[in-house]
């Protein structure tokens, strides 16, 4: 059993600052982690492999990144992965779902096959949650989003998994072929601690490096450099700007006398109608603020 | 709500009068002055009168618990009042009632060139700078940077009637603020370490574990580039009590429990430059591993996010037994933390516990063990679920104290003594520490108004 998983190194702060003109994240100056969400992709497949009796099964990582995204791969190698791809060229920046997922497919498909490609469900920097899907089209494979239980079962002498996904309101359980592509919930897939004997022995392990060139043409002839980062991307960001957010007023302190005057200035200040200042005024005095 | 104004005490304010030892106390009033000018206001206008003093109401020995008179809570004093930006001597001046989590966060924006950090390092991260400096809390990296002194240049003492002292910081460090209120703060920064990596051992035996423990203060310092910065232990009881209130605690949940068969955890952390810190934490994982601890099960952390973590789950140890204490105390209110904290240099941290482990034994008696393998300090809680445990706590503690003064002269509690602990230690371990403050409060709070009830008995007086 072969299974790749997709994860990204991200900012360590989620509220990291956007550059207006690129409409990209500002990632220099950050300290980047994996995405906690692909941790718990990486945790479903190292549970599948556990309670699996298979020698060979093995757990590539794929991650789209700079040259540091190295050290998500270690990351990974300290959790248990067996081998990792490091998806770097210039040519893959500014990528958007469109064209990251495309470039992760053809990563996947180069070294594939697969039976079970794993994400999380989201990164804490992008936030779109659609990259999963996305990759599922690419690569032609059923996908299944908000998992929280998968299990390899034997079925007709064929492995196929056994799955909870979770919908607003119900949840399913299904039974599914492979190969397949699932999104796990974080909150069912808590990782495991990173081992000490996995993490010293990272450091000497091997990486795979992907650049642009690395893939064999694609058939059909396609021009695969615009499929790929900025240039293949379907969308644009034409401005980030913080919410607005509800201006801070001092709090006051006041008996009710001085309060039912003070809203009564801030009312008229409104200017609310007149006569719901009388109301007001006559239901203070009735109720003995005034 | 005014800050220079003394407002009486009302049930706005009920959760002023307790702090992390569980226990409760009584007030006339309240005040949150916001700077040193509102500060010396509040104390001139209340001159004569008791006062308590709080920071962040984390401590664990009721220092900040009022025994009437007024609450002067600090935590608005909160600002950056200097930065010096020399390189050789990097500097940070503050008033007290900043935090360690907000000060770490002031250090990186000041400072956005090189990392520093302050390196008293409680595990209690919501702790006020001047409580730390009042109760000279050390953390768990005092094995590497020394004690809390080492990380204070200066500071300043408003007395009572609102004037001030620069004192020696040896005079207020410590001092749990019997003598007067700290304004200000000067604090030493240092440089971060290049890599930390925390690495959890787990010992199915614990006897193994203390032999492990024993080997490990060579590594304390080395020339090799890389040394242990913290050097931690918790026993089983400790992490199944952990286990039980983990799901509460928003920073572990996720966490994963230690293996079942796990007697003890010990958790390192070492620093230094990267290559280095990947060959001790090989060398100290081969040394684990010869003392019987899985090395497929340890844990590794690199990052600051698993830093935090891992350090979280170290406080956890102190949170658990103050959540036992809380439940306790909803049948029996008169329950109270049953703690001590004393170090004992020169001994065996595994010697140590082994007296602690005896004492509850024999006495009939649940307790968690968790502390500092360096010094050693081991922290022991006892676990008192009714108020025949409870008074039986009491008295082994006062033993302890005893023995302990008499074996070791040793005496000073880690995390000061404030009102609780006076009811724990021997009369000679107490008239030793007493010593050491009497002719300060002589001069400086003859009436015992600062903090009356911390350290010294209430009525006593001075004059």
């Amino acid at each position: 059993m072969r299974i790749a998983v997709c994860m990204k190194q991200v900012p360590a702060l989620s509220d990291g600052g956007m550059d207006e003109k690129t409409g990209t994240l500002i990632r220099s100056g950050q300290k980047a982690v994996p995405n906690i969400y692909d941790l718990s992709a990486l945790e479903a497949a190292l549970r599948s492999r556990e309670s699996a009796e298979d020698e060979n099964f093995a757990i590539d990582v794929y991650t789209m990144g700079p040259k540091s995204a190295e050290a998500l791969i270690r990351e990974a190698y300290a959790y248990g992965a067996d081998h990792g791809y490091l998806i770097c060229d210039s040519k893959f920046a500014g990528a958007d779902v469109l064209a990251t997922s495309y470039t992760l497919a053809r990563a996947i498909r180069e070294n594939g096959p697969y039976d079970l490609v794993f994400c999380g469900k989201q990164t804490t920097d992008g936030d779109t949650s659609q990259v999963s899907a996305a990759l599922a089209k690419w690569l032609e494979l059923p996908s299944f989003s908000g998992v929280t239980d998968v299990r390899i079962i034997q079925e007709n002498g064929k492995d196929r998994i056994y799955l909870k996904q979770r919908l607003d309101d119900r949840v399913l359980t299904l039974k599914a072929g492979l190969p397949s592509l699932i999104a796990v919930e974080k909150e069912t897939f808590p990782a495991r601690m990173p081992s000490l004997k996995l993490r010293l022995r990272a450091g000497k392990k091997e990486i795979t490096r992907i650049e642009a060139g690395s893939f064999r043409p694609e058939s059909g002839g396609i021009k695969e450099k615009e499929y790929f980062g900025q240039k293949g991307s379907a969308t644009r960001v034409i401005r980030i700007f913080p919410p607005e957010r509800a201006e801070k007023h001092p709090v006051a302190e006041l008996d009710g006398k001085e309060a039912g005057k003070q809203i009564l200035d801030i009312w008229e200040g409104l200017g609310l109608r007149k006569e719901r200042n009388h109301d007001f005024e006559e239901r203070a005095r009735d109720s003995g603020l005034s | 709500m005014g800050n220079r104004k003394i407002m009486p005490m009302d049930e706005r304010f009920q959760e002023y009068l307790s702090d992390e030892s569980k226990l409760t106390g009584w007030a006339d009033a309240i005040a949150f002055p916001e700077n040193e000018e509102e500060l010396i206001a509040v104390l001139k206008e209340n001159a004569g009168k008791p006062v308590t003093i709080q920071g962040a109401k984390t401590g664990l020995a009721g220092g900040a618990v009022p025994e009437g008179g007024l609450v002067l809570n600090l935590s608005r004093m909160n600002h950056v009042l200097g930065v010096s930006k020399d390189p050789e001597n990097p500097e940070i001046t503050v008033e007290p009632g900043i935090n360690l989590e907000e000060l770490d966060k002031i250090i990186a924006r000041e400072f956005p060139k090189k990392a520093y950090f302050w390196p008293p390092s409680p595990t209690e991260t919501t702790a006020s700078v001047g409580g730390v400096a009042a109760t000279r809390a050390k953390g768990i990296n005092a094995c590497y940077y020394g004690g809390t002194e080492n990380y204070i240049s200066s500071a300043k003492l408003t007395l009572l009637d609102g004037t001030s002292r620069i004192l020696p910081k040896e005079e207020i460090l410590g001092s749990e603020g019997i003598l007067g209120v700290i304004s200000w703060l000067t604090l030493k920064l240092a440089e971060k370490p290049a890599c930390v990596w925390g690495v959890s051992f787990f010992f199915k035996d614990e006897k193994e574990a203390f032999a492990y423990a024993e080997e490990l203060p060579r590594y304390q310092k080395t020339e090799e580039g890389a040394a242990l910065y913290a050097m931690e232990y918790m026993d089983r009881a400790t992490i199944d009590l952990i286990g039980h209130y983990k799901s509460g605690m928003t920073r572990i949940s996720m966490i994963p429990d230690p293996p079942e068969d796990a007697s003890a955890l010990i958790y390192l952390e070492i620093g230094g430059t990267e290559d280095a810190v990947e060959e001790l934490a090989g060398t100290l994982m081969e040394l684990a591993d010869a003392r019987g601890s899985d090395a497929d099960e340890a844990w590794a952390v690199t990052d600051d996010a698993g830093i935090t973590a891992a350090r979280s789950y170290r406080h956890a140890s102190a949170e658990s037994a103050n959540l036992f204490v809380e439940e306790a105390r909803r049948t029996e209110p008169a329950i109270t933390k049953l703690g001590t904290d004393i170090s004992f240099p020169g001994r065996s941290f595994g010697e140590i516990v082994g007296i602690y482990e005896n004492g509850l034994k024999e006495n009939g008696l649940k307790g968690c063990i968790f502390g500092h393998i360096s010094e050693p300090c081991p922290h022991v809680n006892i676990l008192a679920k009714d108020i025949a445990e409870y008074e039986k706590g009491t008295a082994l503690l006062r033993e302890w104290s005893k023995k302990f003064w008499e074996t070791d002269r040793a005496a000073a509690p880690e995390h000061g003594i404030g009102k609780l602990k006076r009811r724990f230690l021997c009369e000679e371990s107490l008239s030793g520490i007493r010593k050491k403050y009497r002719d300060a409060k002589t001069e400086l709070d003859p009436d015992n108004c600062c903090n009356r009830g911390d350290v010294f008995p209430e009525g006593e007086r001075f004059r």
